[in-house]
């Protein structure tokens, strides 16, 4: 079970009012390299894997969950406020008429989640090598993120996002070297 | 200092500390034989859960796994109460 | 750049016909995880306030990334 925290993981500090920043955002929202991607893709992974890479693949999806929080607070704060004259001009005219003010799971083309962005193959190393790459994929995209905004409160709290896919893509890379210790133990009984 | 940013600087750090224990959380999953980092990370909890006391006494409990302070309960909080965090 | 040893860098062929004024040297990312394929005991740690800020309580995995960088 799950027991929800009332805060953050870190504070998020919009500076601007920026409907169109807040589209490009969904991208890490409901995008195939999200965080909702990211954090059902480790919780469904981790039934099948090796004993010993099970409390990883709980712990980052937890972590994950955290994220998506950050960045609804961020599509939030950025639209709230919002006309819908603003809505239309940033791009979200389609997302204001089926959603109104609320968020979606979707990406900055405004394309809803689908589970085919996530993959579980029931093969350890398969599953662990997917995870790194949806790590390294989720940086660059917050990279681009970065690159593309000028809001200084939500630059800050990208930078940290993307730091926190280095730091998970180097964990899976250590599950990986801890399979490969269990090579021919079976040999050792 | 105003009550916001009292509440604030003391969520603050708990976010700081909880981040601690976050990190030392996934360290150990990938080094479980690491017996300095066990410690570590059993003083990170300790560190954590007395920041989170000092908002908590204030401001009430941030999950459901805290008992209410007579404090808080005193000048009314409730669990479903505002702010909620993505509202500050 | 803040971090040179995290960033490589290649020069793109360019073609008298490219239509826009011609990037000669771009720049990619190479973060510090991909390094290390496992973690060392015993490194050094940031205090709690900088390993906020940063993403990580160890200095060794930290790249940094900003804008003014011009990655893109």
């Amino acid at each position: 079970m799950w027991v929800y925290e009332k805060k953050l993981l870190y504070p998020v500090e919009v500076t601007t009012c920026n409907p169109m920043l807040a589209r490009y955002i969904m991208e890490q929202y409901g995008g195939a390299d999200g965080e909702l991607a990211a954090a059902l893709r480790y919780m469904n992974q981790r039934y099948t894997v090796p004993d010993k890479v099970i409390g990883l693949l709980t712990d980052i999806s937890t972590e994950e969950f955290s994220h998506l929080e950050m960045l609804a607070t961020m599509i939030y704060k950025l639209t709230k406020d919002a006309s819908p004259e603003q809505l239309e001009k940033a791009g979200l005219g389609a997302h204001f008429v089926n959603h109104g003010h609320s968020l979606f799971y979707e990406n900055a083309g405004g394309v809803p989640f689908t589970a085919t962005y996530i993959q579980s193959k029931g093969d350890p190393i398969a599953d662990l090598y997917e995870d790194i790459a949806a790590e390294e994929k989720a940086r660059a995209t917050y990279q681009w993120l970065i690159d593309i905004s000028d809001d200084p409160g939500i630059n800050d709290s990208l930078r940290f996002l993307r730091e926190r896919e280095n730091i998970h893509s180097l964990r899976f890379r250590e599950a990986v070297e801890m399979l490969k210790d269990e090579r021919d133990r079976k040999k050792v009984f | 200092m105003s009550v916001f940013d009292e509440r604030m600087a003391l969520l603050k750090k708990i976010q700081q500390t909880d981040f601690v224990v976050v990190e030392w959380t996934l360290y150990t999953d990938t080094h479980p034989d690491d017996e300095d980092a066990l410690d570590q990370w059993r003083e990170a909890i300790k560190d954590a859960a007395a920041a989170r006391k000092q908002y908590e006494n204030k401001f009430g409990p941030i999950s459901l796994k805290s008992t209410p302070s007579k404090q808080a309960l005193e000048v009314g909080w409730r669990w479903n109460q505002a702010p909620w965090p993505w509202q500050l | 750049m803040q971090h040179p040893s995290y960033r490589g860098s290649y020069k793109p062929f360019v073609s008298p016909r490219d239509p826009c004024p011609p990037i000669t040297v771009k720049y990619f990312v190479l973060p510090p995880q991909i390094f290390t394929n496992f973690q060392q005991p015993g490194l050094p740690q940031f205090s709690p306030e900088e390993a906020l800020i940063h993403g990580s309580l160890w200095p060794q995995f930290v790249d940094g990334f900003f804008r003014e960088e011009g990655i893109s």
